[in-house]
Formats: C-alpha cells, sequence, structure tokens
C-alpha cells in the first residue's frame, strides 16, 4: 500500500505522535498485566503509572477484575470491548468503554496487548439526565397523587362536619385541606427546580464555613424536637472551588430529612444528627448522619431515583432527587449507607480542584 | 355490633379522612401512625379489617405485614393495602417469601364507593 497520502509520508515520529495525541486512554500491556506504555491523556488522568499493575491503576483494586478483556486478547489474539467504571488520578468516577487489540512480534506471538478506552462519563451523564427526568415525572405523579388525597379527604372531611353539624370536624377537614394546598406550593417549587437545568457559578468558597451556617440555621428547630444537633469539622479542608448557594442546598435538604427521620423515629429517646466534613487526598467529603429509624431495606433500591419520603404531608419526596441534581451538576457524587434503628449516614463528595487566586475568595451566595 | 377496621398510615390527613368515611358508615375504628405502633393495636384492637399504609416510619408497611401474616393469631384478617406507590402492587405480587398476598390493593387517590365496596367483600 502506498503510505503516501496527499504528500504526507508519515515517519516513525508521526506514528509516535498519532499514539500519543489521541483523544482517548492508551495503555500497552505485558502478561502479567503491568503497564508497559501510555499516551499523553493516559498520564494526564492517571498519573506516570508505567511498571504498576493495570487494575490498581484503572481501578485502584488489588486483584483482577472478572471478565477482563485484556487477558481475553491474551489468550486468543482477537479483539475484546467491554464497558468499565475506572477511577482516576484525582478521584473522580469516569466510565470508559475499552478496546483491547494484541501486539505480536515478528514471528506472530503475542507479546503486549494493548487497551484503548474512551471517556463516555459525558454520555452516562445524559443517559442518568434523561433516566432522572423520567423519574421526576413519576416522582411529581406520585406528589400530586398524595396532595390529591389529602385534598379528596379534606373536602370529605368538611362535607361530612356539614351534614353531621360538627364544628370540630369541619374545621379539622378545612386545616386538610389548607395544608395539602400548601403541599402544591412546594410541590411546584421543587419541578422548577429539577425541571430547569442550572449554570453552577463556582468560585472559591470554605465548605467548614457553610456547615457552620446550616449549623447555625438548624440547631434552635433541632433543639425544639429534642435532637442534638452537631458539628465535626476538619480544618485541614481548606478553600476549594464550589457553590456556596449549591452546598447550602445540599446540605439543609440533608440535615432537614435527618432531622426528620429522628423526629418520627419513636424507638429512641436520644437523637443526634452530626455534620462531618473531612479531607481525604483530593476529595473534600461532608457527611450527614442520623441516628434515627434507618431506611427501610426496600427503599434502599430506589433512593435518588424516586419518590420516598417518611413524612408526605411535610415534603414532596423531590428532595433527594434535587440534592442529587445539584451534587451531579457540581461534579461531585453522594451516597448513603444505613442500617435499621441504627441510622443513615448521607456523604457527599466533591473534588478539591487547584484553588483560583486568593483574591477571588467568596463568602457569600450568588 | 359495629364491625372494626383498623387504619395504618403516616400521614395524619388521611387518618382523619379515613376515620369519618369508615364511621359515617357504621365501622368502629381505630387508628395507628406506623407499623411498630400497629401491631400494638391489632392485640388491643382486634380489628376485622385492616386497612394498611406502605411507606411509613420505623416499621413500613411490608414489615407490618410480614410480622402480621406469620402470626397464628392475626393472620387471617384481612388487609387492604392502600398505596400512593404503584410499584408495591408488583412488590406485594412477586416478593413475599411465602405469605400471602394481601386481600385487596388500592391505589391513592382512592374512590371512597370502590373503597367501601371492598370493605364490605370482606366483612359484612
Amino acid at each position: 500500500m502506498d503510505k503516501k497520502i496527499n504528500g504526507w509520508e508519515p515517519t516513525r515520529h508521526d506514528y509516535r505522535q498519532l499514539f500519543q495525541k489521541v483523544p482517548c486512554y492508551i495503555s500497552v500491556q505485558s502478561p502479567e498485566l503491568r503497564i508497559i506504555q501510555t499516551n499523553e491523556l493516559f498520564r494526564q488522568d492517571f498519573g506516570d503509572r508505567e511498571g504498576e499493575l493495570c487494575y490498581n491503576v484503572y481501578k485502584r483494586k488489588r486483584d483482577q477484575c472478572p471478565e477482563c478483556p485484556v487477558v481475553k486478547t491474551f489468550l486468543d489474539g482477537q479483539v475484546h470491548s467491554s464497558e468499565e467504571q475506572v477511577i482516576t488520578a484525582d478521584g473522580m468516577e469516569a466510565f470508559v468503554i475499552v478496546y483491547t487489540s494484541p501486539l505480536k512480534n515478528e514471528k506472530g506471538e503475542i507479546v503486549a496487548v494493548m487497551e484503548m478506552a474512551t471517556n463516555i462519563t459525558p454520555v452516562k451523564r445524559l443517559q442518568t439526565e434523561l433516566t432522572m427526568m423520567g423519574h421526576t415525572v413519576a416522582t411529581m405523579a406520585h406528589g400530586i397523587k398524595n396532595i390529591l388525597t389529602g385534598l379528596d379527604g379534606g373536602i370529605y372531611v368538611v362535607n361530612s362536619g356539614l351534614s353531621n353539624k360538627d364544628d370540630d370536624e369541619m374545621s379539622k377537614g378545612w386545616d386538610i385541606v389548607q395544608r395539602n394546598v400548601g403541599r402544591i406550593a412546594g410541590l411546584v417549587k421543587d419541578i422548577l427546580y429539577c425541571a430547569k437545568k442550572r449554570e453552577h457559578e463556582i468560585s472559591l468558597i470554605d465548605p467548614n464555613q457553610v456547615v457552620k451556617e446550616i449549623f447555625d440555621l438548624f440547631h434552635e428547630k433541632a433543639l425544639l424536637e429534642n435532637i442534638e444537633l452537631t458539628m465535626d469539622i476538619d480544618p485541614s479542608l481548606g478553600p476549594m472551588n464550589l457553590n456556596a448557594d449549591d452546598l447550602h442546598t445540599i446540605l439543609s435538604n440533608l440535615v432537614h430529612n435527618a432531622l426528620e427521620a429522628c423526629k418520627f423515629d419513636l424507638s429512641r429517646r436520644e437523637h443526634k444528627v452530626t455534620i462531618k466534613t473531612d479531607k481525604k487526598g483530593p476529595i473534600a467529603i461532608i457527611e450527614v448522619s442520623d441516628n434515627g429509624p434507618g431506611l427501610p431495606e426496600e427503599w434502599k433500591n430506589y433512593l435518588f431515583t424516586e419518590i420516598l419520603s417518611t413524612k408526605e404531608r411535610y415534603g414532596t419526596g423531590l428532595g433527594l432527587l434535587v440534592t442529587k441534581k445539584i451534587v451531579d451538576e457540581l461534579g461531585g457524587q453522594i451516597t448513603f449507607s444505613s442500617s435499621p434503628n441504627e441510622g443513615s449516614t448521607f456523604r457527599v463528595s466533591f473534588p478539591i480542584k487547584s484553588p483560583a487566586p486568593a483574591s477571588s475568595m467568596s463568602n457569600g451566595y450568588h | 355490633m359495629a364491625k372494626k377496621v383498623l387504619v395504618i398510615d403516616d400521614e395524619e390527613d388521611v387518618r382523619t379522612y379515613l376515620n369519618s368515611l369508615l364511621k359515617n358508615n357504621g365501622y368502629e375504628t381505630d387508628l395507628a401512625e406506623d407499623g411498630e405502633i400497629a401491631f400494638s393495636r391489632v392485640t388491643e384492637f382486634q380489628p376485622d379489617l385492616i386497612i394498611l399504609d406502605i411507606i411509613m416510619p420505623n416499621q413500613s408497611g411490608v414489615g407490618f405485614y410480614r410480622k402480621l401474616k406469620k402470626s397464628d393469631t392475626y393472620k387471617s384478617i384481612p388487609v387492604i393495602v392502600l398505596s400512593g406507590v404503584t410499584a408495591y402492587k408488583d412488590f406485594f405480587a412477586r416478593d413475599r417469601g411465602g405469605l400471602p398476598k394481601p386481600e385487596e390493593f388500592v391505589e391513592k387517590p382512592f374512590s371512597t364507593e370502590n373503597l367501601l365496596n371492598k370493605i364490605q367483600t370482606f366483612i359484612q
């Protein structure tokens, strides 16, 4: 084949450039699954990791991955592909599509395998957003159904009070009607929040300061319910690039939920909600934990995706959806753990990116 | 003598609604706001029928249902599951760990006539 195309005859240097500049992660791996060579994008996102085991680098795992496409290519010499979740050097999870291809010596023996991984995280995010949209619609429908039941109930009780000439019953019914009209306002507000794609203005903020503000906001309220609200601040967590308004919304949703969980837990006398900050390498972690009843087992699969509020009369069930949406949009992650009768912990993490110049430090909200 | 219905729902509005509805239709009622309290109400009140919500704090409706249907004394009490979460209809249809299906499933918001008819089929 004529290698000369439009006057361009690729040299060894050009091929090397192609390998280095191709916009996907490339690593060449030995039969022991050690990384022999990497390209620029790989080094940019995973660091200079040549000589290390691939599963250690890509996934921070101690053992080889099951169904490893590199191993398959070593065994049969064929191209294999798979979809994987990897962790970059700054601790963020990324979704990649992996293709593996054999590299042979002059005798035709496979001496190494080239792994090419394309980052499809933005596509995945889009997919998640679409799924979220579907769930949001389902959630709204659920919220509306609950409000309708409340309104039906209120109207029935008012009418029953009128027929029975019972002022007390009539007044109870009217309270129900009023409360549920109020819930419509709350639902509309949450729907608008979910529906709108927001631009998050990022500036240098002190997350510990936001936590203190949340503490001040909820401290009195918690005391009234006989719940101890405490803070456990990690002073090493310094200023970072985030949006103070958003962090405020996230934490107030989580603290509100934790207090609600405790408030209606009749199984324990002393309740405690803790807001904790922590710095683990390049990751900022903020946890809200409570010693409430924990989440019902059957909820765990639905959390962040659907309905779910223990107290529909106070919430629309959209709070966690809104929280997750904001965390996602800020490039963070939200996870939870929960045990029956021991309580729940919601953990929000954000990568600490290199801070902007100190002059742009913002204390306020936008 | 009036037939007895126990209403288990964490929403006070729904409890007040069902209380009025059932009393106006000749039933004696008792109310509970979660699954945990509800079981002690079952033993004291000895209901002829239970109307049960699913998503509740402390013990959920599913937990209560399991406990009720495992009890030799109370397993024969008919249960009408009243929930806004349609997914639970499938949950009860599939994964009951050997327990019987609830007698009825009514979705919120409900028609009072439909609910009263269903109650009547179980307790005359």
